[in-house]
This record gives structure tokens, C-alpha cells and sequence, in this order.
């Protein structure tokens, strides 16, 4: 299937369905049980209800390998609960266990990457920030994670494989 | 017909030519991280009023960002450079953070641009003082 890379769009909502549906072997946990569908591209309305995510496709680019049909770059999710208390924060820490699990072997079918378009999330790390201090609102908990992920997109495959 | 070499062996052989190229790497490594510590300076010159909130004014940020030594990691050969901050606010501004002032969540990255923008600058830094040390 090409759909998921046809547009940036179509790459986002792939990415972002993966991330909040995918269940944990054994059960049916994932992390949207704990996010529900509150993970935005970029940045949250100003209303987003906590515990929500951002997530961002950083620095995509190609280097010229692959017809410079391949394109690489980073995932970042960012997790963010408030008030941080210890079940709050407990919860968020379990989301984003489900979340590395989701994204642990993500690929997009099986298609071939000249003709249908192709997405995996490669290597990845996590980290809590820092302890809040100015300008940061002191009750809130913030956990990051950054994965490698690779895409051929079919919006530009299509350009060298009609 | 006469055929020469431009090479010149150098009086300590192979100790010597080892010798230069760990010279090169570090004088390189220093250069890059000096690339990307002036790129940074040159991005929080660029927001003179502040992230976004006066209390976080850029011009005292700018004096923050450190270029440390070029250190030795685990294996022989290996080096790195830290490019870095002495203030804990510019990793949550470049990160993105729910702000205390104005009640949203704020993101204005520096560092990055530094990073991504200078790339090829970054490069030529490292490959002139890769050769000067080598005498290429």
C-alpha cells in the first residue's frame, strides 16, 4: 500500500495511529488508553487537556544516497502530564512504555520502496527532563523520546518510478 | 622517462604520520565545535528580545553557551567536543516546555538551526585544520 507516504499528511496520520493503537503483546494496553487521541503535530491547542503529547518530524532530509527518493530524519514525542504527582506521573511513564513498544519495529507494509512508498522507525531514546525551573511551570513532568525514522515517500518516488 | 613523488617521508615514519593525524582530529574537532558555538551566539543575537518572555532575555543567554575542551572518549583516536550552556532554561526553550509566564506551551529551538545550518561550514573548519596538522 502507498497511501501512508502519498502526502506528508498521509505519513503523519500513519505515524501518529501506530504510536496511540498499537497493543502490547499479551494485552490490549496501548498508549492511547492513556493518551486517548491527545497527541498534536507540533504543538497542543492552547486547551489540551493533560496528559497529552507534541509530536514532530525534525530535520528530514536526504543526503543523495537512493535517487534522493530516501528521506531521514527524527520522530520526537513529548510527553507532558500535570499536576506531577507520583500516580500521574507513574501513568505517563507507562504511556510512553507503550509508545517505544508501538514504535519498536514500525514499518509501513511491505511495500517496495521505489514503487509503493516505505516507512520504519529505527533506533530511539528517551529521557525525563530536567526538574522544572523557570520559566517552566514547576508542576508540570515532561518525558521526551526520539526515534530515527525513515521514510521513502511515494510523493516523491513517484517523481523517478511513475 | 622520470617519474617523481610528491611525497616526502616524514623523519619519525609511521610514530610521525600517526602523530599528525591525531593532531588533525583534534584541531579539526575544535574547529567544528567553535562553528557551531559562534552558529548559536549568532542565533540568540538574531531574538535580541528575549525567547518570549523579557525575563529570559537572549542577551545574557548569549554569554552562556560554553565551547568546553576536545576530550578524549573510551578508544584511542576518538574525540569530542562539547558545544553547551551554563543555563538549564535554554534545554527547556529548545525542547519546548509548559511556560509558567504565559500559560502555553513555548518552543523557540537556537541550537538546532545552529546545528543543521552550518553543516558544510562545520565540515570545511574540520578538513582545514585536518590539513594544516598533516601538512597537506
Amino acid at each position: 500500500m502507498a497511501g501512508e507516504t502519498l502526502t506528508t499528511q498521509a505519513v503523519q496520520d500513519w505515524l501518529l495511529t501506530r504510536l496511540l493503537t498499537f497493543p502490547a503483546p499479551g494485552g490490549t494496553s496501548k498508549a492511547g488508553d492513556f493518551l486517548s487521541t491527545r497527541v498534536y503535530w507540533d504543538r497542543p491547542p492552547a486547551d489540551a487537556v493533560y496528559p497529552f503529547g507534541v509530536v514532530r518530524l525534525i530535520g528530514m532530509r536526504n543526503t543523495g544516497a537512493y535517487n534522493r527518493e530516501r528521506q531521514q530524519g527524527a520522530l520526537e514525542l513529548t510527553l507532558i502530564v500535570r499536576p506531577a504527582d507520583a500516580d500521574k506521573v507513574s501513568d505517563l511513564n507507562t504511556a510512553a512504555d507503550l509508545a517505544q513498544g508501538a514504535m519498536m519495529f514500525a514499518r509501513s507494509g511491505d511495500s517496495a520502496p521505489t514503487t509503493g512508498g516505505l516507512i520504519f522507525v529505527g533506533e530511539g531514546t528517551r529521557d525525563p527532563l530536567p526538574a522544572p525551573q523557570e520559566p517552566v511551570d514547576e508542576q508540570t513532568y515532561t518525558i521526551r523520546i526520539v526515534w530515527v525514522v525513515t521514510i521513502w515517500p511515494r510523493y516523491l518516488s513517484r517523481y523517478a518510478h511513475p | 622517462m622520470k617519474i617523481t613523488s610528491t611525497f616526502t617521508p616524514l623523519n619519525g615514519g609511521t610514530a610521525e604520520v600517526l602523530k599528525r593525524i591525531d593532531t588533525g582530529a583534534r584541531w579539526g574537532l575544535e574547529a567544528q565545535g567553535r562553528v557551531v558555538w559562534r552558529a548559536w551566539k549568532r542565533e540568540l543575537q538574531l531574538r535580541k528580545g528575549g525567547f518570549k518572555t523579557g525575563a529570559f532575555a537572549t542577551g545574557v543567554a548569549q554569554n552562556k553557551i560554553t565551547l568546553g575542551p576536545v576530550q578524549t572518549l573510551g578508544r584511542i583516536g576518538d574525540y569530542s567536543v562539547q558545544v553547551g550552556t551554563s543555563v538549564l532554561y535554554h534545554l527547556f526553550w529548545e525542547l519546548g516546555h509548559m511556560n509558567l509566564f504565559t500559560g502555553k506551551y513555548e518552543r523557540v529551538e537556537t541550537l538546532r538551526p545552529a546545528l543543521e545550518d552550518t553543516r558544510d561550514e562545520q565540515r570545511a573548519a574540520f578538513v582545514r585544520q585536518f590539513r594544516r596538522a598533516v601538512g597537506a
